[in-house]
């Protein structure tokens, strides 16, 4: 659904719109599926790359809003399009990942899906309230109990994370799940009721930058704070592997050259100059992979998820 | 709710069939429930039971049973401030219900554009009895709002139906 | 800081020609409020494509018009046909239809007009107040906290349905089965659901209550035949609407249920997830259960219109208490006002106040002019619509049910929401047919998935001590005991009073 006001007032908005003309495999427009309602994360970086890619291709995008059944819905409508590049959509990866490892429905095959590009990367990191005596990862787990830690649904990403990394690192941790969104789960730390929270690390690092949290660790290769753990010092590397990604996709059997050209209308998109001071600006952190690479890392995010799947369906 | 028709509610209202659906509901429920984990099925089965408790002191309050009229008093099981006064025969209620279902029903197979407004028209002639000339004022009038309001000022587009869209059910 | 901000912000506001984009959205937020499905959150959704072009302080007064005019718009609908245009008008419905059937709705109007602007600009004067602590009035709330208002809440269903507790509570029972449905955000178990994917996120509100208001109503209009208002002067003398002034002034002179009704909107509103809803809601109980003469109430009593209404736009203030200490929404609302921030290129967090200033003065002030606008529009239109109530149902009902469900299939798209709004229509009917109150089903459905999820986190994070847990936080420790007075004062008023007669 593309919706926007058009009177008179609103002409601004008509200045956005604004698209030269080339031809991208033909005529029409190209619908964007967001699975999720507008506002969140994925909504934004699809309305904000759209503007970009039509400039690129010089076809009409319009972001498409389909949400429900936790992002699955979206997929399917995807997954059922005509394979004309003429309807694309982003996923949630590896949160349909970790579905599809542990058996749950979620209407489609991910792996038929053909993947398109890899717009945006982030990495997790551990954070407790700014005055909690905990100083390390080491710390939370010699708490003499297990430690709390606060997650959205226990079918999240970072819930996921959680279990699957403290499980390696052989530490008893209780997932308080349930709180209402992942800015409400770094309150409840901030609050006190639980020891710390594993969050993806922009998010975390308004907090940290406002004083109210303290990181203590980021599940990375490489330091990426001053002063704080990663993966690498504590003898695990292998937990820098999970990552949240924003993933394009196209609808099984989408000839290749249409794939090629999509993907390098999104890589000169997220190279432009109003998509990078979004970025910039907004603290996302925008990492391109091109079609094989994207491909590459779904069937091995999928492998490596698969592996904990007795852990993950309890 | 004026006059003073406040009267006896009829039989139907205060017969014992509404609390024992409900009793029927309540331990379906509760013994659906039990499919779940122990964490996940806490909480319904407290519903259930609380459920099926009230539903029989209902049931007892419609009953000439001793204790009736102080578990009358006590839980407010009166009905004499009913909120639709008027009980209409059975017919009635189901053509009514008809005129709802040909609304969705329209919508669904036709879109909203088409189907709405030829809806308000029918029912208006038809249901309603005023003249042709109204219906059709109202239907134009219903059809130039949601064309106006949705589609070209807001530019959304309203659902074309299952007849012209593209995904049939599996996009609802 | 705060005094110099706002200065500045009106300031903006007046300049330029940012006040049409104000002015538009007070009336898109008129026309969203009065349609049945339709919301501000929808009217906020349809519109972020829109701002993307926008300057960010425009895309803030279009937003914050929209936000302040459509608990107004929703409480005409309410008032006149029985049916809340936004969820959280359905309190209003309690006294306000009752003053449109006795041919008294201007008089209604008038205070809902007047209760919504005062209770509007109280709450924002408190939020400027309380701008200071805001975090530590944020931190208070834990899930405990959140778990006791849930069942104060629940309760308070047993005072706002009087003469009917026991069907009221089935009616809650039903609601609470209605908010299990869908996917468990604690064991990931998806419950209730029958196989049907489209259940996966749980029953839905809107389309829930706009089938057990609207459809329902509608049905029942039609049977009933005739006009809403059996009462009303003929038609040859429709001009002479009179009362809405009279109503305007009941708000002063029942200023202290304006004060309760605006400090329980504030209050509830700066606690995330809980919502207008429940904030009307609870303003309605708690005035019924605090008037000297609570048997009037559910007759078309004008304090069950002022309470309800002015914690509705008090809670717009409220929401924003959360927002300006952490950057986190209070509301559905404030969320979309945040996306449109992010949207923008900027990253609302803690530090929201020091970085984007403008733009949350901005939202404030606009807030402000379109709470006290959209009820000076009201209330110069108040007579016009009025006469909807002696409009031959005929006509109403096939209208109102065409729009209620094309705004339902606005909300997200989805026409599945609109066979759940057939569904629920049908079972709102029999429950108006059986008389089982509606409201407390919509009440416990709201307040369903908080209640439960919060219990389970207070017995993981407390090891298994609740009641413990409970009791050693001072804010609960209240909660607990509004909740006993709010259970046992109906019944031992009930007991004294039989004492009297006998």
């Amino acid at each position: 659904m593309k919706n926007f006001i058009k009177p008179a007032v609103f002409a601004l908005a008509a200045l956005a719109a604004g698209a030269a003309h080339a031809e991208y495999p033909g005529d029409g427009k190209i619908s964007f599926v967001i699975p999720y309602k507008p506002g969140g994360g994925f909504d934004t970086i699809v309305r904000t790359f759209a503007p970009a890619l039509e400039e690129v291709l010089g076809t009409t995008v319009v972001p498409d809003n389909i949400p429900g059944a936790s992002g699955t819905r979206g997929g399917q409508a995807v997954y059922r399009a005509e394979p004309d590049g003429y309807t694309i959509g982003i996923f949630n990866i590896p949160g349909l990942t970790v579905s599809e490892a542990t058996n749950r429905d979620i209407g489609f095959p991910l792996s038929e899906i053909t993947w398109v590009a890899n717009l945006g990367e982030e990495q997790y990191g551990i954070a407790v309230k700014s005055d909690s005596p905990i100083q390390s990862v080491a710390d939370l787990c010699a708490l003499g109990r297990p430690a709390k830690m606060s997650d959205t649904g226990v079918d999240s990403t970072s819930s996921i994370t959680a279990v699957i990394s403290f499980n390696i690192l052989n530490c008893p941790i209780v997932n308080v799940t349930g709180y209402g969104g992942s800015n409400d789960t770094m309150i409840a730390v901030m609050r006190g009721e639980v020891d710390a929270t594993l969050k993806p690390i922009g998010s975390l690092a308004k907090y940290v930058a406002s004083g109210d949290m303290r990181m203590i660790f980021t599940l990375t290769k490489n330091t990426v704070l001053e002063g704080v753990q990663n993966a690498t010092e504590i003898g695990h590397p292998e937990i820098a592997k999970f990552t949240i990604n924003r993933v394009v996709g196209a609808p099984p059997g989408t000839p290749a050259d249409v794939v090629a050209k999509l993907s390098a209308a999104l890589e000169a998109a997220s190279k432009s100059a109003p998509v990078q001071e979004w970025a910039s600006g907004s603290g996302t952190q925008l990492t391109f992979m091109p079609a094989d690479e994207t491909g590459a890392m779904m069937s091995d995010l999928s492998s490596f998820y698969a592996q904990y799947k007795d852990l993950l369906s309890k | 709710m004026s006059q003073a028709d406040v009267g006896k509610p009829p039989r139907s209202v205060v017969s014992i069939y509404p609390p024992l659906v409900i009793l029927a509901v309540a331990l379906g429920l509760g013994v659906w429930a039990q499919a779940y984990s122990d964490v996940a099925r806490r909480f319904p089965t407290v519903v259930a039971v609380l459920l099926a408790a009230l539903a029989m002191i209902d049931l007892w309050s419609r009953l000439p049973l001793p204790g009736q009229r102080f578990i009358s008093a006590f839980w407010g099981t009166s009905f004499d401030r009913r909120e639709m006064m008027v009980v209409p025969p059975l017919v009635a209620e189901l053509r009514l219900l008809a005129w709802v279902l040909l609304a969705f029903g329209g919508m669904a197979v036709v879109g909203i554009l088409p189907a709405l407004p030829t809806f308000c028209f029918l029912f208006v002639w038809l249901r309603a009895g005023r003249s042709v000339w109204q219906a059709v004022q109202v239907a134009l009038v219903l059809l130039v709002f949601e064309y106006l309001v949705f589609e070209w000022l807001l530019d959304y587009e309203l659902y074309r139906g299952l007849l012209f869209s593209k995904g049939g059910l599996a996009r609802w | 800081m705060g005094i110099e901000a706002l200065f500045g912000a009106v300031f903006d506001m007046l300049t330029g020609g940012s006040i049409l984009f104000l002015v538009a959205g007070v009336f898109l937020g008129l026309c969203f409020g009065v349609i049945p499905g339709l919301g501000g959150t929808t009217a906020l959704a349809l519109l972020i494509p829109v701002t993307y072009g926008m300057q960010p302080l425009d895309a803030m007064y279009l937003a914050g018009g929209v936000m302040g005019a459509t608990s107004f718009g929703g409480s005409i609908t309410a008032i006149l046909l029985n049916t809340p245009g936004t969820a959280p008008n359905a309190a209003t419905t309690f006294d306000g239809y009752p003053l449109a059937q006795q041919g008294k709705a201007g008089l209604a109007i008038g205070a809902s007009a007047a209760a919504s602007a005062l209770g509007g600009l109280i709450g924002l004067v408190t939020l400027l107040m309380v701008i200071p602590i805001a975090k530590q009035v944020v931190l208070s709330f834990g899930p405990s906290e959140f778990f006791l208002l849930t069942v104060l809440g629940l309760a308070a269903i047993a005072v706002s349905v009087r003469g009917k507790l026991l069907r009221g509570l089935i009616a809650g029972c039903i609601g609470l089965i209605f908010a299990f449905v869908g996917a468990d955000s604690i064991t990931g178990d998806i419950r209730f659901t029958g196989g049907i994917g489209y259940l996966w996120d749980g029953v839905p509100l809107v389309p829930t209550l706009t089938g057990m208001f609207a459809i329902s109503q509608m049905i029942e209009l039609a049977l009933k035949g005739g006009s809403v208002s059996d009462k009303a002067p003929k038609m040859d003398d429709n001009m002479k609407i009179t009362g809405v002034g009279a109503g305007v002034m009941s708000v002063f002179t029942h200023w202290p249920t304006l004060l309760r009704g605006s400090a329980i909107g504030t209050i509830i509103g700066a606690i995330p997830g809980l919502g207008g809803t429940v904030a009307s809601f609870l303003a309605y109980s708690s005035t019924v259960q605090t008037d000297r003469h609570p048997e009037s109430f559910g007759k078309g009593n004008i304090k069950g219109v002022i309470a309800p209404e002015a914690a509705n736009n008090a809670k717009d203030g409220g929401s924003l208490i959360p927002t300006v200490a952490f950057g986190i929404p209070g509301s559905a609302e404030t969320a979309l006002f945040l996306a449109i921030l992010v949207l923008h290129g900027m990253d609302p967090g803690p530090s929201i106040l020091l970085n984007n200033e403008r733009e949350v003065y901005g939202l404030i002030v606009a807030l402000t002019a379109s709470a006290v606008g959209a009820s000076l529009i009201g209330i110069l239109i108040a007579r016009w619509l009025v006469l909807i109530t002696r409009v031959d149902v005929g006509v109403v009902v096939p209208v109102v049910v065409a729009i209620s469900l094309t705004g339902v299939y606005v909300l997200d798209g989805r026409m599945a929401d609109v066979a759940l709004t057939v569904v629920m229509g049908v079972l709102g009917y029999l429950m108006i047919r059986f008389d089982y109150p509606r409201l407390t089903l919509v009440i416990a459905l709201v307040l369903g998935e908080t209640a439960e999820q919060s219990f389970h986190q207070i017995q993981m994070i407390s090891g298994g001590h609740a009641l413990d847990f409970m009791l050693a936080r001072p804010i609960s420790v209240m909660l607990i005991l509004a909740t006993i007075i709010t259970f046992f004062l109906p019944i031992a008023r009930k007991i004294t009073a039989k004492r009297r007669e006998s």
